[in-house]
């Protein structure tokens, strides 16, 4: 049917259009349009959580009565969410039937602070030994390019600690690790940088084009 | 290249190549002064009557180390007896007349290019001779330069006191008793405090009580009149009296009672809170006090705190006594610059000497050609410029004043100042961004008034009027007159009685065992649910509050805009201390009227409108191009590729594909690249029968991916192989994303992973999680702080563009092929820009010329 096709790409164009408007146009009545449809948008956006709900527990509810390989893991999402869910409303119950002070003990709250928050430190600080096995991987003079990165890793990752300047010293420079690690990271890194922006920002206003004229349509999800 | 173009690279190059001549030079016979006809006083129209001008040519000796020196006699009988005293010692490579901003000249280029050639310098008398400042200005003084060279020599110092350290030690904890005693005195202040917030409200709510009583009486009086026929026909005009009076007083009453219960609010809750703390941490420091007292006994407490209090005391003797112990001086070895023998420029033999005086011109009026005020361009109304010419009176104790009235009836309103600015700056060529580059610029002033700012609306009075409106839609229950004046005496009368027995509590600190733990369970503390339900109370007046605060802030945008728009008169005077000299036209003040209206362009931004149609315009003929000649060449990249021998690698080994999306919404141009990917990825998997598993961090997300996947296998035609499940919501937390999507990685050892769209810290995580279950892994995102990340965990890595690029890499349609070409052209010719560009302004910068029209095209605001 034209219309499930058609309507959405022209509410697209438009909407593409009046974003594209508004970095021109200083008139009052723009910035009161990007405001509402921002408002808007964040109301699509507190709709669509309950769709991403009903999504997650339909999926881990199923495999749970299946018991399917891994349903455990499921039980514990079930688990964690009903827990915080129950915490949360027990609460907002709590605080409409009686007088609460700010002080008392609170158990959603608690749930973040004691086991969110530090479960995200936990995975978060993973980082710190995946990186040094990626560079362990990688850092290997296999062939040129695989050289100068290793070069440059090692001179800006020394450059950066001060034992370089006691090394320095030695050579009778203290700073010419450092400048050097600097030097690398405002002229070479910095170029790249650029360089990369530069392209994105042309794919980005390539595909935006693409997407607004509707060239590009498979976000809209129905096919051809 | 010109002759005077090559001759200034010759004079570059020898200066470079000579560097003896840059190296300090010490003082010798050989130190050419300045020519003694240079030399001299000068007055100017911008003078302020505190300085004196001079000025003097230039020294072919002027070098790095080479000063010249200025010495004053501040009247005859000094200059005659040779006692003069030295005022300025410049670097003779500093200070000249050209950099002086007030010695400028605007409409004639040539004299700033004489002044050039010169030295600079504003002696102020008083500051030379502060002692003698009520009349060295007044007199004639007498100057002489000399040209000095330096040398370095070593000299002993006295060395520099240690620096303190950053953190100081932290001070050992307070003995138990002394403890004690410290927090019962800190309570005892804050119950001083309470009470007295307390007595006020409690008068606050006797003038409440009046205002009532007086509504209450009317109302009775009224209601009495109503009975009585004979008295409605004989008092008419009494019943209409009193009718307005009662509305007047319900009127007055309401707003006050609402303001004055929210200004009650705040201070009691605040401060009941502080005190309960208080009042914890004290009851706390008595429990330990009385635990030390039954583990150790009074007198071993006792003499602890006194032994502490000794040691406070000695400390802080010891700290005095070092304040004012004179320091043993130790010395140590600097090199210092040591000045040689003065040249002075010689007139007949002996040193030039200059007389002059410190004038004050007359102040100019500035001219009332070019003064007008017109709509700020390119803003959204709310700013009126007011330009004018500059005048020669300019110098750092005169300022411009810009006033404004509003206008009514075509007859402007009383002047008020709306701005005041330093004479010296307020330039019209300091914001290029409304006024643009032009050199005539220069010559004019400009200030931005905001009339709302210097007329705003009346907040009060809208605050009055958005509760009233806000009160007829409200409930019952959030109106904040109802059941306050009933709560409040209970609560007074609860709350000073717990000060009371606060009080009893502090007294009794000296009687410890026994009776104290008894007297602390006594502490009366039911007054606390009572606060608590003064909270709620609070609580529901805040959220009104809030609200208002939301209506409030609409209602002075409105307001703003409102009184912006409106009609106003403008006028500029100079002001020199107690003198002020406005712009005139036929001997008054000349008025320039302007009103300010919202633009519909921002001409600063021309130069992005134009480059970003050029570039779409490219695009857009480029695929018109391609419809024509679909045979376009594109550039391998290798990533995409890829993507056909990865799902036939999950095939062979009839494991499952991962697709990770990342963290970004439907928003990103880089999820909508991803899944565009999306759809070529499970069209193919399809067709091989491998199982695609779509890991989303977006619920909308979600929903578009399980849209294009689904559609995917129906055109594959494998509508029966599609399963929503595969395509979850997996977590929408970053982390738990990360410990979702690794976990299932680990288990169930995909073959291949595709990373496409946006990532942040997670990136490695995902990328070293899935290299070590021996995946192939292609990647794609425009985050460039990832891209290392990836490309060093991935096998293939998709950098920048490329993402955007790959649906139509993959789909190979020629209307998105002709704007992938239409893309490398516009890369061409940025590049092609900075380059050219980056030669020009060299090659500018090396002649001389001034090509910076170059950069102000590509100039972004």
């Amino acid at each position: 049917m034209w219309y499930k096709l058609t309507i959405p790409l022209i509410l697209c164009f438009v909407m593409g259009l009046l974003a594209f408007v508004h970095e021109f146009v200083p008139h009052p009545w723009s910035a009161a349009f990007r405001e509402e449809m921002t408002t808007w948008f964040r109301i699509m956006g507190g709709f669509a959580m309950f769709i991403g709900l009903y999504a997650l527990l339909h999926l881990h509810v199923s495999r749970i009565r299946r018991q399917q390989a891994g349903w455990g893991y499921s039980a514990f999402v079930f688990l964690g969410a009903v827990l915080t869910i129950g915490a949360g409303v027990f609460e907002e119950i709590r605080a409409a039937v009686h007088d609460v002070p700010e002080s008392a003990f609170s158990p959603f709250d608690w749930l973040y602070d004691y086991v969110q928050v530090p479960c995200q430190a936990t995975v978060f600080s993973i980082l710190a030994f995946f990186m040094a096995s990626a560079a362990f991987r990688t850092f290997r003079a296999r062939n040129l390019g695989a050289a100068l990165l290793l070069i440059s890793a090692v001179v800006v990752m020394f450059g950066r600690v001060p034992i370089s300047e006691e090394v320095g010293r030695l050579a009778g420079a203290w700073d010419i690790f450092p400048r050097a690690a600097d030097w690398l990271m405002e002229y070479p890194n910095m170029a790249v940088k650029r360089a990369i922006y530069i392209g994105i920002s042309l794919g980005a206003i390539s595909q935006s084009l693409r997407v607004l004229f509707g060239i590009e349509r498979s976000y809209l999800g129905g096919g051809s | 290249m010109t002759r005077r173009g090559a001759a200034r690279c010759t004079a570059f190059a020898l200066g470079l190549l000579l560097p003896a001549a840059a190296w300090p030079a010490e003082s010798a016979p050989g130190l050419a002064p300045p020519p003694a006809s240079s030399f001299q006083a000068f007055t100017h129209p911008s003078d302020d009557g505190q300085t004196i001008n001079l000025e003097w040519g230039r020294s072919r000796d002027e070098a790095s180390g080479v000063y010249y020196v200025v010495e004053m006699a501040s009247n005859e009988a000094d200059y005659k007896a040779g006692r003069f005293r030295r005022v300025a010692r410049i670097p003779s490579l500093a200070k000249l007349k050209s950099d002086e901003k007030r010695l400028r000249n605007y409409e004639d280029e040539a004299v700033n290019r004489a002044n050039k050639q010169l030295h600079y310098l504003a002696v102020e008398p008083t500051t030379a001779y502060p002692d003698d400042a009520k009349t060295v200005r007044e007199r004639d003084c007498y100057f002489r330069l000399a040209i000095v060279g330096t040398r370095m020599t070593k000299e002993k110092r006295p060395k520099a006191p240690e620096p303190l350290p950053e953190k100081p030690e932290a001070k050992p904890r307070m003995p138990v008793l002394a403890a004690a005693e410290a927090k019962s005195e800190e309570f005892l202040k804050q119950l001083e405090s309470l009470q007295g917030t307390l007595t006020k409200a409690t008068e606050t709510k006797k003038s409440l009580d009046q205002l009532k009583r007086q509504l209450d009486a009317l109302r009775q009086a009224m209601a009495e009149a109503d009975k009585s026929s004979e008295s409605l026909g004989q008092f008419p005009a009494f019943l209409g009296t009193l009718a307005r009076a009662a509305e007047a007083i319900e009127r007055e009453w309401r707003p006050l009672a609402t303001a004055l219960y929210l200004r009650l609010v705040g201070p009691i809750e605040g401060q009941s809170a502080g005190v309960t703390v208080v009042h914890d941490e004290c009851l706390g420091e008595l429990r330990a006090l009385d635990q030390a007292l039954a583990n150790r006994g009074p007198a071993a407490l006792r003499h602890e705190a006194e032994h502490w209090r000794e040691q406070q005391a000695q400390e802080e003797a010891e700290a005095k006594l070092k304040a004012e112990t004179p320091r043993k001086e130790e010395y140590e070895e600097v090199e210092v610059e040591k000045d040689g023998e003065p040249v002075f420029v010689s007139e007949g033999g002996a040193p030039k000497v200059v007389k002059a005086r410190a004038t004050l011109p007359p102040l100019v009026r500035p001219q009332a050609e070019g003064f007008r005020a017109f709509d700020l361009p390119s803003d959204d109304g709310a700013d009126i410029a007011v330009e004018w010419r500059r005048t020669p009176s300019e110098n750092r104790r005169t300022a411009y004043v810009v006033e404004i009235a509003e206008v009514k009836d075509g007859v402007p309103g009383p002047f008020e100042k709306a701005a005041e600015v330093p004479s010296l700056g307020a330039e019209k060529s300091d914001q290029p961004k409304f006024f643009g580059f032009s050199e005539a610029n220069k010559l004019l002033h400009c200030v931005r008034v905001q009339p709302a700012a210097a007329f705003p609306p009346d907040a009060l009075a809208l605050r009055q009027r958005v509760i009233e409106e806000q009160m007829a839609w409200m409930p019952a229950d959030w109106a904040p007159d109802t059941d306050f004046p009933q709560r409040l005496p209970p609560l007074l009368a609860a709350l000073s009685a717990y000060v009371e027995a606060a009080k009893g509590i502090c007294a009794d600190i000296e009687a410890l065992r026994g009776g104290l733990a008894a007297k602390l369970e006594l502490a009366d503390k039911t007054f606390l649910p009572e606060l608590a339900g003064y909270r709620a109370y609070a609580d529901r007046l805040g959220r009104f509050d809030a609200h208002v605060g939301s209506r409030l802030a609409d209602a002075l945008k409105d307001a703003k805009q409102e009184a912006s728009r409106r009609s106003y008169a403008f006028r500029v005077a100079i002001r020199r201390g107690e003198e002020t000299l406005h712009i005139q036209q036929d001997n008054k003040p000349k008025d320039a009227l302007a009103a300010a209206r919202p633009n519909l362009f921002k001409w600063f931004k021309l130069n992005n409108l134009v480059l970003s149609l050029a570039f779409c315009s490219v695009v857009y003929a480029f695929i018109g191009l391609a419809r024509r000649n679909p045979n376009l060449f594109i550039r391998k990249i290798a990533g995409l590729d890829a993507v056909e021998e990865a799902i036939g690698r999950a095939t062979e080994m009839g494991r499952p594909v991962y697709f990770v999306h990342g963290l970004g919404g439907m928003g990103g141009l880089s999820t909508i690249a991803a899944v565009n990917i999306l759809a070529r990825v499970a069209r193919r998997a399809a067709e091989y029968d491998t199982r695609v598993r779509v890991m989303n961090n977006d619920p909308i997300v979600q929903a578009v991916s399980q849209e294009v996947v689904k559609q995917s296998y129906t055109e594959a035609g494998r509508p029966d192989a599609y399963n929503a499940d595969d395509v979850a919501l997996v977590a929408p937390d970053q982390f738990s994303y990360v410990a979702a999507v690794g976990g299932l990685m680990v288990r169930e050892q995909p073959a291949t992973i595709f990373l496409m769209g946006y990532f942040f810290a997670e990136s490695l995580l995902l990328a070293e999680t899935g290299a070590s279950t021996g995946a192939i892994q292609i990647a794609g995102t425009d985050s460039y702080t990832q891209i290392p990340f990836f490309i060093t965990a991935c096998d293939y890595t998709l950098i920048g563009e490329e993402i955007f690029a790959a649906s139509a890499y993959l789909s190979r349609e020629p209307k998105m092929l002709g704007s992938l070409r239409g893309q490398d052209v516009g890369k061409a010719v940025v590049m092609i820009a900075i380059v050219a560009g980056t030669l020009a302004l060299t090659l500018a910068a090396a002649l001389g010329y001034d090509w910076s029209i170059i950069q102000k095209l590509f100039e972004a605001f």
